[in-house]
């Protein structure tokens, strides 16, 4: 696989780690196998302080392999990473107090308290006595204040849920991984999760997210799309979309069916690289810049007295764009490649 | 704030956790108290500390001499056997054993007597249908008591039967007595004819005495020869010297001359003849006081204990031990599923990335359940000393030594299963293998004694031998710690401890 870098730079965020901008997390040919089954394979990427990058793809892809080497928890069989700038497996306890991690299964403790569970994670990470209000403030920030005396073996699915990244937040970290968080919760929980990594960032915490729900990806500033245990996508969730289809979409509305001829006239206009649907008076066309084409494009519609309806850029759902990256990677790679 | 303060803290986490865990469990702390207090309590009220009855049917043939005899002995042999009739063929007996209607079948000899005569001892067949080597050794036991009985009642007759002939020696021991006396006063008066018609009864009686003392004075002669009698002159052997001297001893009533001048020589000898007759009769008086019963089976034993704590109640000798094995279990099973739970549940995983140590985590684990099981070998203690009455002669701080060495090897037992099991019910299952050693190879049931040297190699490799072995001596011998003891069982919990650290070290950060 071609080795990738991308870069984003979060917009107001407080860089805690470093103020000189190091990336936090550097990866390169990452790779790990567990006897004959490639887990992971040529993984090359770096993560810039106050972030939130995702890790998404169908189960079984490499996530949370990937996580598990950059937390350490796993050796890689292949290739180098650098976490905070240590080697995951020779991570010193000051390096291990900035990092969270909240596993993909559940890991709290049933038969204790919301509290006792809270207090228990901030004695591993040695934290001082005087602990209230910090653990107060977090529960209240998962919205879990008033619930301190519930036995968690009787909260919800949900509430478990945001009872763990509370306890992963305990020590105030500064790179949280985050494995699958919203798995098995309702959408209205995991937007409200997605509004907590949100705010997690604006406070200049770096995350790891992986997820399984394509349309998480949105949410993202930086994406890692897996699939079969390579990384087969780098980039912004705007430059997914845009490289999974070479372009941005517009779609034009117009009050008559264009005939033949017009469409032929349209399909050859300099920005529009490809018409991809014709229903009745619905074109949509591929274009370079939505936002550059869709002037030029009116303009042509009207000097041929062609009465338009509507015409807006279409972004395709993170859904079909995943599916059509799955389907079509290795043509997207060979026209970049040609690029 | 300071790294040890942090550990410190990191270690408190773990040991609250567990804890609180624990008591939050209410169920499981008291089926781990009272269970095993019940079980002692159940098995003081049931166990039976006497003997098996035994139901025996005897096979004699109808004619059989043996017929009467057989039943007599059965019917006094004691609780442990219990006669059930004779039954004339032998296939018929095996039938009922067969059955389970009675449990031993006992196949008299045909006919003893030839047997006997041949030199060869008469065989009592004893059939049986155990496959339990301890009942098997106690019929054997059994069986051979029964013969020893029969074998004793027999000699015991002929013992009887020479009481009863000796009877008949002491009255002819006094008539010879009397006879003396009458020759001895006839020749002081010079009556030489009456002295020798003394003389003939004189001889009569002692041949007679001579003849009857025999079977009796044998039976007497070999007890002495065996107790070492150190007086000739006291001893059944001088005692038939003595009357077969006299039968012999012609002097005195061969020659007594008529017209003799003196007869002081005589006289003198038969003075002497008197006395060792009175002797002997003393003798034979003492000897006749003798029941059968004590001749034949002149020696017994008894046994007196130099320990403080009588074995009458079984339930004092098995507390220590089910003390030391249910601790043990406890301990084992919580260290074996503590950590393959955490594994199980993804916890270890967030350990790895975590700041917290291996050894901080094992530590504060180690701690609470020592805690626990402190508390729980108190309460179960407390339970048997003041409900079931076992006592404890040692101190309470060697006792709570003793159970806090076990309860920190055990727990390294535990978790060294723990970090080897991947599943819980494997971790159960090897719980349940160490308890099973513990019950074989501790010393609860089997002295280690009858292991052979590299068994016994087992046997000291499981902390409840320890704990069973100190215990006892604690609580029932008044023993302090015995330092070689603490020593093995701490050699063996600081291994455990080091194995357990280096496995999870490698779990938690070797992945």
């Amino acid at each position: 696989m071609t080795e990738q870098s991308v870069s984003v730079e979060a917009a107001g965020s407080v860089k805690e780690f470093d103020a000189t901008r190091e990336a936090v997390v550097q990866a390169h040919n990452l790779t790990k196998r567990f006897d004959d089954l490639v887990a992971v394979q040529d993984l090359s990427f770096e993560i810039e302080p106050g972030v939130i990058f995702g890790l998404i793809g169908p189960s079984g892809s490499g996530k949370t392999t990937t996580v598990r080497m950059l937390t350490g928890i796993f050796p890689p069989t292949e290739g180098d990473v650098t976490v905070l700038g240590y080697h995951p497996r020779d991570f010193p306890r000051s390096i291990r107090e900035k990092i969270g991690y909240m596993p993909q299964h559940f890991f709290l403790y049933p038969q204790l308290t919301v509290w006792e569970n809270m207090n228990f994670m901030a004695s591993l990470y040695g934290m001082n006595l005087f602990r209230r209000k910090i653990l107060g403030e977090l529960l209240e920030f998962v919205e879990l204040n008033g619930h301190e005396r519930k036995k968690v073996g009787d909260l919800s699915g949900g509430m478990k849920r945001r009872l763990s990244l509370a306890a992963t937040l305990v020590q105030n970290p500064t790179l949280i991984f985050l494995d699958e968080p919203t798995a098995g919760i309702d959408p209205v929980l995991r937007r409200k999760f997605w509004s907590h990594f949100q705010g997690l960032k604006e406070q200049g915490k770096t995350m790891v997210v992986t997820t399984q729900y394509v349309g998480e990806v949105a949410y993202c500033d930086l994406v890692g799309v897996m699939d079969q245990g390579r990384m087969i996508m780098l980039d912004t969730p705007a430059g997914i979309r845009h490289r999974t289809y070479g372009g941005e979409m517009i779609d034009i509305v117009t009050v008559d069916p264009l005939d033949y001829s017009q469409v032929a006239e349209l399909e050859r206009q300099a920005d529009v690289k490809q018409r991809l649907l014709l229903e009745g008076n619905h074109v949509r066309v591929l274009v370079e810049e939505a936002s550059e084409s869709m002037p030029e494009l009116l303009r042509w519609l009207q000097d041929r007295g062609i009465e338009v309806q509507t015409m807006e850029e279409y972004l395709p759902p993170f859904d079909d764009v995943f599916v059509d990256l799955i389907q079509n990677v290795d043509v997207i790679h060979q026209k970049e490649n040609n690029v | 704030m300071s790294s040890i303060f942090r550990s410190l803290i990191r270690i408190s986490s773990f040991f609250r956790k567990e804890v609180v865990e624990v008591i939050r469990q209410p169920r499981l702390v008291l089926t781990l108290i009272l269970g095993p207090f019940l079980i002692l309590l159940l098995f003081g009220v049931g166990y039976r500390n006497e003997p098996r009855v035994v139901e025996a049917v005897f096979v004699v043939e109808p004619n059989s001499n043996l017929i009467d005899s057989i039943e007599e002995y059965a019917s006094s042999l004691g609780e442990q056997l219990v006669y059930s009739g004779t039954l004339p063929d032998a296939q018929t007996a095996i039938d009922r054993l067969w059955r389970g209607e009675v449990d031993l079948v006992v196949i008299a000899p045909t006919r003893p007597e030839d047997s006997i005569r041949n030199d060869q001892p008469a065989i009592f067949q004893l059939y049986h249908n155990e496959i339990d080597p301890a009942q098997e050794a106690y019929l054997r036991s059994l069986g051979q008591i029964y013969i020893d009985e029969v074998n004793r009642r027999v000699i015991s007759q002929l013992a009887l039967q020479a009481q009863t002939d000796s009877a008949t020696v002491r009255e002819d021991i006094a008539s010879a007595r009397e006879n003396a006396a009458q020759m001895r006063q006839a020749l002081e008066v010079g009556n030489v004819a009456l002295a020798r018609e003394r003389q003939r009864d004189l001889a009569q009686n002692l041949s007679s005495a001579n003849d009857n003392v025999g079977p009796k004075a044998i039976l007497l002669d070999a007890i002495e020869r065996e107790t070492g009698t150190n007086n000739p002159a006291e001893s059944v052997a001088g005692l038939l010297g003595a009357l077969i001297a006299l039968q012999e001893s012609p002097a005195v009533i061969d020659n007594p001359v008529e017209n003799q001048p003196s007869y002081d020589a005589e006289i003198a000898e038969l003075r002497e003849t008197e006395e060792e007759l009175a002797d002997i009769e003393e003798m034979l008086a003492q000897f006749d006081a003798i029941s059968p019963d004590t001749m034949v089976r002149p020696f017994r034993s008894e046994l007196t204990s130099i320990a403080p704590t009588s074995t009458a109640d079984p339930m004092n000798f098995y507390a220590p031990a089910v003390i030391a094995l249910l601790l043990q279990h406890m301990a084992v099973t919580f260290g074996a599923l503590s950590l393959v739970r955490e594994r199980l549940s993804g916890t270890m995983e967030l350990f790895r990335v975590s700041p917290i140590a291996s050894g901080e985590a094992l530590i504060g684990k180690y701690l609470s359940y020592l805690l626990f099981g402190l508390v729980m070998g108190a309460v179960l203690f407390l339970l048997m000393y003041y409900l079931l009455r076992v006592p404890l002669l040692g101190t309470w701080w060697s006792f709570g030594l003793v159970v806090l060495a076990l309860l920190f090897t055990s727990l390294g037992l535990g978790f060294i299963i723990s970090l080897l099991a991947e599943t819980e019910s494997q971790a159960v299952q090897l719980s349940m293998i160490s308890l099973l050693v513990a019950v074989f190879f501790s010393g609860l049931f089997l002295d280690l004694r009858y292991l052979i040297q590299p068994v016994q190699v087992v046997s000291w490799l499981t902390p409840a031998t320890y704990g069973t072995h100190m215990l006892q001596n604690v609580m029932l011998r008044g023993y302090g710690v015995e330092v070689l003891y603490m020593t093995g069982l701490l050699i063996l919990g600081g291994a455990f401890f080091m194995v357990g650290w280096i496995l999870l070290q490698r779990q938690m950060r070797l992945g």
